[in-house]
């Protein structure tokens, strides 16, 4: 039988840790989503970390819609994968439990200290925090990349005859110079 | 319809000791413009599927579309299955992600697992590969053949090969990168390479009328690339192959050392839901589902019993970018997507290329995080990405399935030697770079400088004591998983992909290689496979 105290503590400790991991998230921001609210909120605040507003590309990650971007990026996924990019979505948001800056939730930081989070997972010498935060971004960068605002402003372009000379590439095809 | 230097609208016509009814080129005039029709659909299946043939060949790619065409054209009655859709023109988007999980298997998210992790992809669509990659066509150098026969006892050689590398080149429009369409980032590592005197050369690539999009990685929307979709198929198609879509071969059965049937599931396209079950009776059986999944169907199968070689031996050519910074814009979207490469290093396991992907696949190399990040992708029209690819001969790995899955597990350990071998090749790309007047390197490296601003700097490519881990390493070229050996005991298959147990079961993909080509993997495989196509039809 466990002693009363015993109970207590594991009793407390449970509820912290259910609320930690659990509660205190906001309602799922796009309605129909895959991502539950937590996941959405993970995501929008890595989003803007990689991605803060008023940065040389005037346009943040939330405001490019990486949310509802990797919500369809994961919903999209086979599930094996889909639940991968879900555990990647957890690590991130309780990393710094374990790696600091401070013992609270991702989301909980301020942007300075979600920077300084993603700045130790990227520069770690742990390989498996450095591939989550390659992961991460690379996702994001995916989809921030594809808003047309973000190539206006990289210059980029789409262009399926770059210079011009597709008439005259076709007159002589073969592909030979 | 286009004037081509060949043969008139059908495309066919027999050379001097060629069987009469091959077809010399690709064809250009399809009906009503498609050149998917015939194909058919996973909308048209309306039960299960029940035929029977001579041979069946599975997988569409640049290994199983060569045998079905030639083995068509030579009278067989084929039928050819893939697993994936067939995308047209207007089905290519150029956003990364949604393109990866359209056409590629695990929605683009594969890597290997072992002493690190290794992206690398497998194509899901009619055409395989040829939908996605840079149409690169190059031969292996005799000496390949020289140490493959050394290694396996198969009497393989450059003087046999040629007729096939031959074919295969005339048939797709082989030809070096023109010119016109190389554009600044392909030019530049020309002219870095000539600074330093390394000898370099415009790819040759299965295309027609190429215009430097630089998208053959989400699918070419000028319908320039010949792959083996808008090629081989359709010309197989014309000389009577059956060809389906959607369906999934799940496994051969055996009767004694006879294949007799395969079994597989049509599967609804994006989801890979099984929907009707497929039997295909034929006298021959030919597995070019790529190296990645012919074990599996293998292993399923129970086909080859006591085979240890099965899925063992897997080899990659691991790839290890680095951005060159110019000071002026050179638009790297803009070029054929990998319009020049040099081979000078190739006796040491060295290739060296320009590189292209889409943009948010190759920023993982760019250093920074939020607006030092933004900063780095404004810069990104002054970059351009080069990579080093290697004969790692070191390395090993394994295909098994896994486990509730049609996909499979991958490891693979990327040996020291060859590491130390692919930080060789990023020494002397980071000197191409400097030599073409870059004014920084993004190395992309972890525990060196994340921005290098001279020679002297990047001198740390070569001093620092690499880790496989380090790095950023991907790797596209995949084989050696069913090897072929002359002995049954050294391998899957023999010289003509013959599996050793058996009469009549054959393996035509990047599988049955005995180690690195050298070079990119598809040219190879495609002439491989046409020798394997004709061996079947001088047997009978």
């Amino acid at each position: 039988m466990i002693p009363p105290l015993v109970f207590a503590g594991l009793a407390a400790g449970g509820a912290a840790l259910a609320r930690g991991v659990f509660l205190g998230y906001p309602d799922k921001r796009v309605e129909g989503a895959l991502l539950y609210g937590k996941e959405q909120a993970i995501v929008a605040a890595c989003a803007d970390a990689f991605f803060p507003p008023g940065g040389p590309i005037p346009l943040s990650g939330s405001e490019a819609g990486l949310v509802e971007y990797m919500d369809d990026y994961v919903r999209r996924l086979p599930e094996g994968q889909a639940l991968l990019v879900r555990l990647l979505l957890e690590f991130i948001e309780h990393g710094p439990w374990v790696f600091g800056p401070k013992r609270v939730r991702f989301t909980s930081l301020g942007e300075r200290d979600r920077e300084a989070v993603l700045e130790s997972m990227r520069t770690s010498p742990i390989y498996f925090r450095r591939i989550a935060f390659l992961s991460m971004r690379t996702m994001l960068t995916m989809g921030y990349l594809a808003h047309p605002k973000v190539a206006e402003a990289m210059k980029m372009k789409a262009d399926t005859d770059p210079f011009g000379i597709g008439e005259k590439i076709c007159e002589g095809i073969g592909g030979r110079s | 319809m286009r004037t081509l230097d060949v043969i008139g609208a059908s495309g066919r016509a027999a050379r001097e000791g060629e069987p009469a009814g091959r077809t010399r080129r690709a064809p250009f005039d399809f009906p009503n413009g498609d050149p998917h029709a015939g194909v058919k659909h996973y909308d048209e299946y309306r039960s299960d599927l029940e035929l029977d043939c001579d041979v069946v060949v599975v997988g569409s790619g640049p290994g199983g579309a060569v045998v079905a065409k030639e083995l068509a054209e030579g009278g067989r009655d084929v039928v050819l299955l893939e697993e994936g859709p067939p995308f047209g023109k207007k089905d290519f988007v150029q956003e990364a992600g949604e393109a990866m999980h359209r056409m590629l298997r695990e929605g683009g998210t594969r890597a290997t697992r072992g002493n690190m992790f290794i992206p690398t992809m497998q194509a899901n669509a009619l055409g395989g590969g040829s939908l996605i990659n840079s149409a690169i066509c190059a031969r292996p150098p005799a000496w390949i053949w020289e140490k493959w026969h050394r290694a396996t006892g198969v009497e393989i050689d450059d003087a046999t090969l040629a007729p096939h590398f031959d074919r295969v080149e005339e048939f797709l429009f082989c030809g070096p990168t023109p010119i016109e369409v190389q554009g600044p980032r392909n030019l530049l590592f020309k002219q870095g390479c000539d600074a330093l005197g390394i000898s370099s050369e415009p790819t040759w690539r299965n295309v027609a009328g190429c215009r430097g999009s630089g998208e053959c990685f989400t699918g070419c929307r000028n319908g320039a690339k010949k792959s083996t979709d808008v090629s081989y198929v359709p010309a197989a198609i014309r000389a009577g192959a059956r060809v389906y879509t959607s369906v999934r071969a799940e496994r051969v059965v055996m009767e004694g050392r006879r294949a007799t049937m395969l079994l597989g599931h049509v599967v609804e396209p994006f989801t890979g839901r099984a929907t009707h079950s497929v039997r295909v009776r034929a006298k021959t059986i030919v597995l070019a589902a790529g190296c990645m999944q012919t074990p599996l169907i293998l292993e399923e199968s129970r086909a080859l019993p006591g085979c240890a070689w099965v899925g063992k031996e897997l080899m990659l050519h691991p790839g290890l970018a680095i951005m060159a910074v110019y000071d002026e814009p050179i638009d790297p979207w803009a070029g054929a997507t990998q319009g020049y490469h040099s081979l000078h290093h190739l006796r040491e396991g060295i290739k060296l290329e320009v590189l292209w992907s889409p943009p948010a696949v190759l920023a993982a190399r760019l250093p920074g995080l939020g607006r030092d990040y933004q900063g780095h992708l404004l810069d990104y029209q002054r970059m351009a990405p080069f990579d080093v690819i290697i004969a790692a001969d070191r390395s090993r790995g394994e295909v098994r399935t896994k486990r509730g899955s049609h996909d499979p597990a991958l490891t693979f350990d990327f040996h020291d030697d060859d590491v130390k071998l692919i930080q060789k090749g990023l020494g002397i790309l980071s000197d191409i770079c400097w030599a073409s007047g870059a004014k920084a390197i993004l190395p992309g490296i972890h525990g060196i400088p994340e921005i290098l601003h001279s020679k002297e700097e990047s001198e740390i490519l070569r001093t620092m004591k690499l880790r496989g881990s380090d790095t950023i390493t991907a790797a596209n070229h995949a084989f050696g998983s069913t090897r072929m050996s002359k002995l049954a005991s050294q391998g899957v298959v023999d010289g003509y992909g013959r599996c050793h147990q058996t009469d009549n079961l054959y393996i035509a993909d990047t599988g049955i290689f005995a180690s690195s080509p050298a070079v990119n993997p598809m040219l190879a495989v495609m002439a491989l496979a046409d020798r394997i196509a004709c061996h079947l039809l001088e047997a009978g």
